[in-house]
């Protein structure tokens, strides 16, 4: 049997951010993936150009209401992905729609949120979302997180600079809401990167290295959270070192193509920024495992 | 690989439109770039649905800063306007001076099937108007909007004939009549060919699968860029087969690969127990199953046999 995910985050005419950068690698996995759009534009912001807009939150409303009349309401699914939410009006009508759900019956899907706020240090969403998150995370219905080190920052209050502060973040976070699990996507420790996962109560924390690539890739986000979700959901709704490992894994092999491809189509070594990450020719790589790679435990004082 | 701009419905839920076309595309190593023109919970067939069409201007913008792409997929445009929309960009992207890269342009005039509009009214003329344009280079109705497109009535074979003369005179390069019947009795689809540069008619007989299915025809033309891609555009120097002969092993091709989907599909839809319903949410286990079938979008098997119409002498 396929997994049935719905998956609600942004929609670009063009290049892979948003459900863009998570519907194909998802059905390529297998995923029977619904995806509900939060926006409708042309391509990401990235290019400095481009046209169209939000989706009107009515509309994400209506059409909720619709997969719910055909049986199809979100605790049919085995899991709930949601990412790129550009208001509060849209965000909110999620939460709603979702959590009346969660609220009235037994089965509930596994939620995964990426809380998309901003990136080294820059907000680029509606700030007005923020305060819906925490109540989100404040409900206990939601089992993994995966923002990235400033979101993690924004929302524990902590700033990351090296192991101690992490842990006082993971504390923090852990004492304002009620969420499962997070995943940090990425933090930067000294010259190294790595991404962090963290049960709620469990005694110790891990992290992976990351192989840094020293290039910008629009929409590696929306590809992470689509993989750890994915790798999640097949251990079981347990967040472990090997979800971890082989999302990291994933997501690198995948960007070291694209930029390998991008090298050969603008014939330099020198790239910096790269648009639109090469998912369709990275195919291949979705579908190797990846054996355990390095894991750094790290204790936790306070559970 | 190459690079296509599908022009199509997205639904939340199921595979129709834009989600029967993206997929096998991908799958077949395309960059699909796409824009949706309505945004529905599922597909009609379930009897309801809950959604919104997307508004001429937005689809405005939205053309407006579409990055290069070699081929055009039109599909589900619901309404006169936005069809409108699309022939004004069109007339600004093909015609000179403004055309800047040349792509190929393939129209799926959908307007609906066995005899039923699902589109507004007003878009078999917005349809029509296109067509004189002459911008359209594969097209890809069923016999309802060939009937529609052509103001001929098909219940026999030369009815067909006129009816695909008329096309003819458009000048497109590739028509497909994805199917025909000439009467309900008939064991058979006739699947129907025809090139602008030959005479002669070509058809398959496709065996009819006793069930439901929705999104068929939008997986075809999917399918059929990808197979006319290998078969002919990306062989235009070889030049060693006729346009015809071309449009004939890539039909076949796209055909085989249907087939086996639906069975595939039929299969599962009946293990759910429930029997196949238009208009009701037994239709929900027919869902073409397009996630399982990863192996089949490239497959080059040619299962039908090639028959000639007629010649119709132009």
């Amino acid at each position: 049997m396929n997994g049935q995910i719905l998956s609600i985050s942004s929609h670009v005419v063009h290049g892979y951010v948003g459900n863009r950068a998570i519907t194909f690698p998802l059905q390529y996995l297998g995923w029977n993936v619904d995806a509900l759009n939060t926006t409708n534009l042309s391509n990401h912001p990235g290019y400095g150009k481009f046209g169209g807009s939000a989706e009107d939150p009515q509309l994400i409303v209506k059409v909720l209401e619709g997969l719910e009349e055909i049986g199809n309401s979100v605790d049919h699914y085995n899991m709930v992905l949601t990412g790129y939410m550009p208001n509060e009006s849209i965000l909110g009508a999620i939460k709603d729609s979702i959590f009346k759900r969660f609220n009235s019956n037994n089965h509930k899907p596994i939620l995964v949120m990426d809380p998309i706020l901003g990136d080294n240090g820059k907000i680029y969403v509606d700030e007005r979302v923020i305060p819906i998150y925490k109540q989100m995370f404040c409900s206990g219905y939601v089992d993994l997180i995966t923002p990235n080190q400033f979101e993690f920052e924004v929302l524990s209050g902590v700033s990351i600079k090296d192991i101690t502060s992490l842990k006082q973040a993971i504390m923090a976070f852990s004492h304002a809401y009620e969420v499962k699990n997070v995943v940090l996507s990425s933090i930067n420790i000294g010259d190294d990167m790595y991404s962090v996962g963290y049960t709620r109560g469990a005694h110790e924390l891990f992290l992976v290295s990351i192989h840094e690539i020293p290039c910008k890739f629009f929409g590696c986000g929306d590809l992470f959270t689509g993989l750890v979700a994915h790798n999640f959901y097949k251990a079981g709704g347990k967040l472990t070192a090997q979800v971890l490992n082989d999302s990291v894994h994933k997501l690198t092999k995948v960007l070291q193509n694209t930029l390998d491809l991008e090298r050969q189509v603008r014939g330099t070594e020198d790239i910096k920024v790269v648009n639109d990450i090469k998912i369709v020719p990275s195919a291949k790589y979705l579908l190797e495992e990846f054996g355990d790679g390095e894991v750094v435990y790290i204790e936790m004082e306070e559970a | 690989m190459s690079t296509v701009l599908t022009v199509s419905s997205h639904v939340v839920h199921g595979y129709v439109g834009n989600k029967a076309i993206i997929f096998p595309l991908q799958c077949t190593h395309w960059e699909v770039d796409n824009i949706n023109t309505v945004n529905f919970s599922n597909h009609t067939g379930y009897g309801k649905f809950k959604g919104d069409s997307i508004t001429p201007q937005l689809l405005t913008r939205l053309l407006d800063n579409v990055q290069p792409f070699k081929f055009l997929i039109t599909g589900y445009i619901p309404n006169k306007t936005l069809i409108e929309t699309l022939s004004k960009y069109l007339s600004q992207a093909r015609e000179p001076p403004h055309s800047k890269l040349p792509f190929v342009f393939l129209m799926d005039p959908i307007l609906g099937d066995e005899d039923q509009l699902y589109v507004d009214p007003s878009c078999v003329n917005s349809f029509k108007d296109l067509l004189y344009q002459n911008y359209i280079d594969i097209i890809t109705p069923n016999q309802f909007e060939l009937e529609l497109l052509t103001d001929v009535k098909i219940k026999t074979v030369p009815n067909l004939v006129s009816a695909l003369n008329k096309l003819k005179v458009q000048n497109i390069q590739f028509v497909i009549v994805t199917s025909c019947r000439f009467s309900p009795e008939e064991k058979f689809l006739y699947c129907v060919i025809s090139t602008s540069s030959n005479s002669d008619i070509k058809y398959f007989k496709v065996p009819l699968i006793e069930s439901y299915f929705t999104g068929v025809g939008d997986l075809f033309t999917g399918l059929l860029i990808n197979k006319l891609y290998a078969n002919y555009y990306s062989k235009a120097n070889c030049e060693l087969l006729d346009d015809l002969e071309c449009l004939s092993i890539s039909v076949n091709q796209v055909l085989t690969t249907m087939t086996k989907i639906l069975k595939r599909t039929n299969e599962i839809g009946l293990r759910s127990g429930r029997t196949a319903e238009m208009g009701s949410l037994n239709i929900g286990p027919y869902e073409l199953d397009l996630i399982n079938s990863r192996d089949l979008f490239a497959c080059k098997d040619c299962e039908f046999e090639e028959h000639t119409l007629i010649n119709s002498f132009i």
